[in-house]
């Protein structure tokens, strides 16, 4: 049995209005050794985050409250931020247009995944911090 | 001798002409294939072809034929006359007239005895006495020979020039004199097939041209064979039309099949009968008589007849037209010669009668002399002086030019005449006395010469033995008859007797007697010679008296004579008419037969036709009538002549009178329905002039067509028509029908209204596809070839068209989803029929469909995946397992019940009652721990505020919050004690909802939580979230009180 980790204190923004779900992806990231930023519940609230906190990957939801998530995506892409997008339906095609490449994970998530694409994602070569107690565990079955 | 052979179609010309100079005519039989099919029906039918035989068989016959013309040859004169058949002929005349009843005694010999040899030729009979005996057991031959004798050639214009001349100096004449009410008649007897009348009719219509109202014309063809004039009646010529020329063709014939008939204008001018020119009586007051070539075949006696009966037919100074070989030579007392050349030949006026069969001794009726009006008294005076005086005047005779005697004086005439022997004669020189001749010759012929009276004195002559001087006197007379004539015509002829010649050589004898017996003897004698004298005084008295009573006789009997004239002349008249009225009678007897013939196909016809027809006058006096009729007026034949107005009908129908008499006056026709008062019949009836062939207006014809079962079939056709029309309309969908050019014939009120027409002229026959579907779907142009429904109706294809969209009339369009099927009538294709609806309401709920699927399926996955938070945060919390799934029964039972309250808003789909409204939620989320409606939790928890409607995905949120309150206020605060009260109110600024939670009486609170319990953080990030507003918590003693503001778009949302 063992648990995967996310690099230390890497920062990932997390971008979802739905409170529970919110939660729950915040505490995983934490969980996982990361550290959150957001949760935003609007792409306003989250412009604002992302203006004073570097971040080293980002969870969007693709719909928040106020409107799509276009502007923080491609404010994140422009800097080179990994992006994966957590959503129950699909991308927007304004955005699977610009950028044929993104990463998606499909509601509801499973923790496991989502930690080892975040991580595939922060750390390119695929080293994966393991073992570390009070990580993420990869196999639920405790 | 001549052999001929005829070739061609037709050769009953040349068969005639064959015949006419004794020849032979074979044709052949009918059996042979080579045969010309024309030749033996027509030539055959003439009667001009002798034997009908196979083409095999015609060698022998023509050898045995000549062979037996050089057996007879010595029979025969040089004229190729046999001279060995005069002895039979009169034999032959008596059978003919007993088989056919003409009289042939009268046909030229020659003439005769040549068509007879023919027959025997043809018979191969050798000698005359075999010919007669074949006649005797063969009767059917005496027909034959008839019809030989009366062969004749005809044709139109036959010897042109004359015909010209005739026409040019005649006939013209004869027109110009006569005015239209005048009546020009024109006999032409022997006329055989009728060329010679038509040909005379032509004639004389051709010199009328140049006249305005003309005369009317009356030509009588007259033949003995009745063959001949039934084809002269019928009109109708085969061709060639020899003789005819083109324009004369062109005009006076019409084309009939392979021949020509005469027009009716020609036809109508001429009558045809049967009539015998020698047997007959004639026709009389004849303006013309043609006789061509008929008097040739007459011996001389007949033909003098002839010209008798044609001097009496025609009328003074009228026309004979005759044969080119024949004249008048032997009857120039009767006719003068106007044209020599062409046998044009002038009657003329003779005294006394010429019709032959009537007695010679007749003389013409006593001129009444200058005022002798009356008879009677005035006549037995001029009589009785005529008689007294002729003692005194010398007996005459009065001669005419020819010097034939026409009147005898009284007295003693009689010596200077001296009958000569043989047959009587009325010329002067063959009863003059001997003696008398020659100087009466020369006195005569003086007189003529001079025209003045001459006398010869003292010729001395012996009459009745004793030499008489004689003074001669001739006088011309005046001749009322001889007009123009340089010659006087008539002289009278007196004897004057001058007494004897010589009184020499008379002697005397004396002889000497005794005195007184002398004298005794002369008084005998004296007194004897008185008493003589006295008794011949007496004697003459007495012959006086005779005599005078004589001369009383005999002019009663003059009287009695010229009576007996006068009856003969009516007679002769009345003979005449008689004959006339039988020709007419003929002709009226053949158009009868015709109108017999008409009458019945007209009779048939009505009584075939169902038709009811009747026939009313202008008094609406009924004429007659159809059977049918007996439907609508009960008539029978002993109604014609009943006014129709009497006659009880159920026509409903009043108008009858006044709609004949406008049909009368006005000739127009009026047509109107009628029906049978409870018979429930209906008719269209008719009113017409009835027009007469002359165009007279004589009443009306009304007639009645039987429409009832058409009138039942009609309204019945109506009322389906009706209820398809009503089932058409009362459907939805949208019908139209188009003709095979794609012009709509018919559209339904599903189509007006769907496309915004109003009246169905705004569509019917109008190019429809402009109107209604001029683009596809995306708006491109919609070429009118490439539309389904014209390709439908012109291809008979039926077709389902989905995805198109029709315009209306006002320029929106629709979309449409609509069905083709072609029209067929008896297999022939007529258009197309469309059925379409408006598929906008459908378009819209699939789309809504769509959508909510969508909606739904988003809702799902998000639900999930609140689901899955909900977990995984309960599980962070929960103490133990039985801890944790109350918790996530708890949440996911506030969620659930927000799902209820919260259905999605479609676009159009609900209205606003329907909506669940915040204290909905919030009475449904707080219920399981303090329902308001339930007695008793009503004054536990007191929810107010503005109805707020609410939806959406936040709303889920908000009653999150909301539980985590209650579930908290459930455990620790106010609504975990009975006292405990919980108050939710809240109010709406603009867009902002401010939500009050207001809990006191529960647990009293110690203070501020120090770790922020999940439900708070919980209910923290929802608010900041997606409710868009601020949540504030104020621990106070008494109880939790929260401040939640949101925004209420998102509420709404």
């Amino acid at each position: 049995m063992e648990a995967l980790f996310l690099p230390d204190h890497a920062a990932v923004f997390v971008a979802e209005d739905e409170p529970f779900i919110a939660l729950d992806l915040a505490m995983t990231i934490e969980d996982a050794g990361g550290v959150v930023v957001g949760p935003a519940a609007t792409v306003k609230e989250a412009l604002a985050l992302l203006a004073s906190h570097p971040v080293d990957a980002a969870i969007l939801d693709v719909n928040l409250a106020d409107r799509d998530i276009c502007p923080v995506a491609e404010f994140l892409m422009a800097r080179g931020v990994p992006v994966i997008f957590h959503t129950g339906l699909g991308v927007p095609d304004e955005l699977s247009a610009k950028f044929p490449n993104l990463v998606v994970h499909l509601k509801p998530f499973v923790p496991e995944q989502l930690i080892r694409q975040l991580a595939a994602l922060i750390v390119p070569d695929g080293a994966l911090i393991v073992g570390r107690g009070g990580g993420l565990a990869a196999n639920s079955a405790e | 001798m001549r052999h001929s052979v005829g070739l061609g179609s037709d050769g009953t010309l040349g068969a005639a002409a064959i015949k006419e100079h004794g020849g032979l005519t074979l044709a052949q039989a009918e059996f042979d294939h080579q045969a010309k099919p024309g030749m033996p029906l027509s030539a055959t039918s003439t009667g001009q072809v002798d034997e009908i035989l196979p083409v095999e068989a015609m060698p022998a016959k023509l050898v045995a034929y000549l062979k037996h013309l050089r057996g007879v040859a010595e029979t025969k004169d040089p004229e190729g006359t046999r001279q060995d058949a005069g002895g039979y002929l009169a034999a032959i005349c008596s059978l003919l007239q007993a088989r056919c009843g003409h009289d042939f005694r009268s046909y030229k010999e020659k003439t005769f005895v040549r068509r007879m040899q023919r027959r025997m030729q043809v018979l191969q009979i050798s000698t005359p006495e075999a010919y007669v005996s074949h006649l005797r057991e063969q009767p059917q031959e005496l027909d034959v020979l008839f019809l030989e004798l009366l062969i004749g050639v005809t044709q139109f214009f036959r010897d042109p020039a004359a015909f010209e001349a005739l026409g040019t100096s005649v006939l013209t004449n004869l027109v110009q004199g006569k005015c239209a009410d005048d009546l020009i008649r024109v006999w032409v007897p022997g006329c055989a097939t009728g060329q010679e009348v038509f040909t005379l009719a032509m004639l004389l219509r051709e010199a009328m041209d140049t006249r305005g109202p003309t005369p009317k014309v009356q030509i009588f063809g007259t033949d003995i064979d009745e063959r001949s004039i039934v084809v002269a009646r019928l009109g109708r010529y085969a061709k060639p039309m020899v003789g005819v020329s083109p324009e004369r063709l062109e005009r006076w014939f019409v084309q009939d099949g392979d021949g020509y008939s005469i027009v009716a204008e020609i036809r109508e001018m001429c009558l045809f009968s049967l009539h015998s020119l020698i047997k007959d009586p004639p026709f009389s007051k004849l303006d013309l008589i043609s006789c061509r070539n008929l008097l040739i075949y007459l011996d001389p006696e007949a033909q003098d007849r002839v010209m008798r009966t044609f001097h009496y037919a025609l009328n003074p100074g009228a026309t004979l037209f005759l044969g080119s070989s024949e004249t008048v030579t032997r009857s120039a007392k009767l006719f003068g010669v106007a044209d020599k050349k062409h046998r044009i030949f002038t009657r003329k006026v003779i005294d006394g009668p010429s019709l032959p069969d009537l007695s010679p001794t007749r003389r013409i009726k006593p001129v009444p002399g200058p005022g002798g009006i009356g008879s009677g008294p005035s006549e037995r005076i001029d009589s009785d002086a005529r008689r007294l005086m002729e003692k005194y005047s010398p007996p005459h005779i009065v001669v005419d030019r020819d010097h034939l005697i026409v009147r005898f004086s009284g007295g003693d005439v009689g010596a200077y005449l001296e009958p000569s022997a043989g047959a009587p004669s009325f010329n002067l020189f063959n009863i003059l006395r001997k003696n008398l001749r020659p100087a009466v010759r020369a006195a005569l012929q003086d007189a003529e010469l001079s025209g003045r009276p001459v006398l010869h004195e003292n010729i001395a002559v012996r009459v009745e033995g004793k030499a008489r001087l004689i003074t001669l006197i001739v006088e011309p007379m005046p001749d009322h008859g001889a007009k123009a004539s340089r010659k006087t015509g008539v002289f009278a002829l007196g004897f004057q007797d001058n007494g004897p010649a010589s009184i020499s050589g008379r002697g005397r004898k004396s002889n000497e007697a005794p005195a007184d017996a002398m004298q005794a003897l002369e008084q005998e004698l004296r007194t004897t010679r008185f008493q003589l004298q006295s008794s011949i005084d007496e004697a003459e008295v007495v012959n006086e008296e005779m005599r005078s009573s004589n001369e009383e006789y005999q002019s009663v009997n003059e009287e009695l004579q010229s009576a007996n004239e006068e009856l003969e002349t009516a007679k002769e008249e009345i003979q005449s008419v008689n004959e006339e009225l039988h020709t007419i009678n003929a002709e009226m007897g053949s158009k009868n037969e015709l109108l017999t013939t008409l009458n019945s196909d007209l009779v048939n016809l009505l009584d075939s036709t169902e038709i009811a027809t009747i026939f009313l006058d202008d008094q609406l006096l009924i004429k007659s009538f159809t059977p049918g009729i007996t439907d609508i007026f009960p008539l029978r034949e002993s109604d014609v002549g009943r006014p129709i107005t009497e006659i009880v009908t159920l026509l409903s129908y009043a108008d009858l009178k006044r709609d004949v008499r406008a049909v009368i006056r006005k000739l127009t026709v009026i047509e109107q329905q009628v029906s049978l008062v409870g018979a429930g019949m209906t008719f269209i009836m008719r009113i017409r002039p009835y027009r007469r062939v002359d165009n007279v207006i004589d009443g009306v014809v009304i007639t009645f067509i039987d429409i009832t079962e058409r009138e039942g079939a009609q309204a019945a056709l109506r009322g389906a028509q009706d209820d398809l029309r009503l089932l058409i309309d009362s459907t939805a969908d949208a019908i139209f029908c188009v003709d095979r050019q794609g012009l709509p014939t018919l559209c339904n009120a599903a189509f007006m209204r769907m496309l915004g027409f109003e009246r169905e002229e705004e569509v019917i026959g109008k190019d429809l596809h402009a109107m209604i579907h001029p683009s596809r779907h995306d708006g491109s142009p919609y070429p009118r070839d490439e539309s389904a429904i014209i390709r439908a109706a012109k291809s008979g294809q039926p077709a389902h068209v989905e995805g198109e969209v029709f315009c209306r009339r006002d320029g929106t369009g629709f979309p449409v989803e609509y069905w083709l099927r072609p029209m067929l009538r008896n297999g022939e294709l007529q258009g197309a029929v469309c059925t379409f609806v408006d598929v906008t309401e459908r378009r819209l709920a699939e789309e809504q469909q769509a959508l909510l699927l969508r909606e739904l399926d988003h809702r799902m996955k998000n639900l999930f995946a609140v689901t899955a938070g909900v977990v995984a945060l309960s599980a962070r919390s929960a103490l133990t397992p039985q801890d944790m799934a109350k918790t996530v029964r708890g949440r996911l039972d506030a969620l659930a019940r927000a799902h209820l309250l919260i259905r999605p808003v479609l676009p159009g789909a609900s209205s606003v009652a329907q909506r669940t409204t915040l204290a909905d939620l919030i009475r449904e989320i707080i219920s399981p721990y303090a329902d308001p409606d339930r007695a008793g939790d009503g004054r536990r928890a007191l929810i107010e505020g503005p109805d707020v409607p609410i939806s959406g995905e936040a709303a889920t949120s908000f009653a999150l919050v909301l539980h985590e309150l209650a579930t908290n206020a459930a455990k620790y605060g106010a609504l975990s004690t009975d006292e405990g009260r919980l108050r939710i109110s809240w109010t709406v600024n603009q867009d902002t909802l401010a939500l009050i939670w207001e809990e006191h009486g529960g647990p009293p609170i110690e203070s501020t939580p120090e770790r922020e319990g999940f439900g708070t953080q919980l209910a923290r990030r929802s608010a900041g979230g997606n409710l868009g507003g601020t949540i504030a918590f104020n621990w106070n003693r008494a109880g939790l009180l929260v401040h939640l503001s949101a925004s209420q778009a998102r509420l709404i949302a």
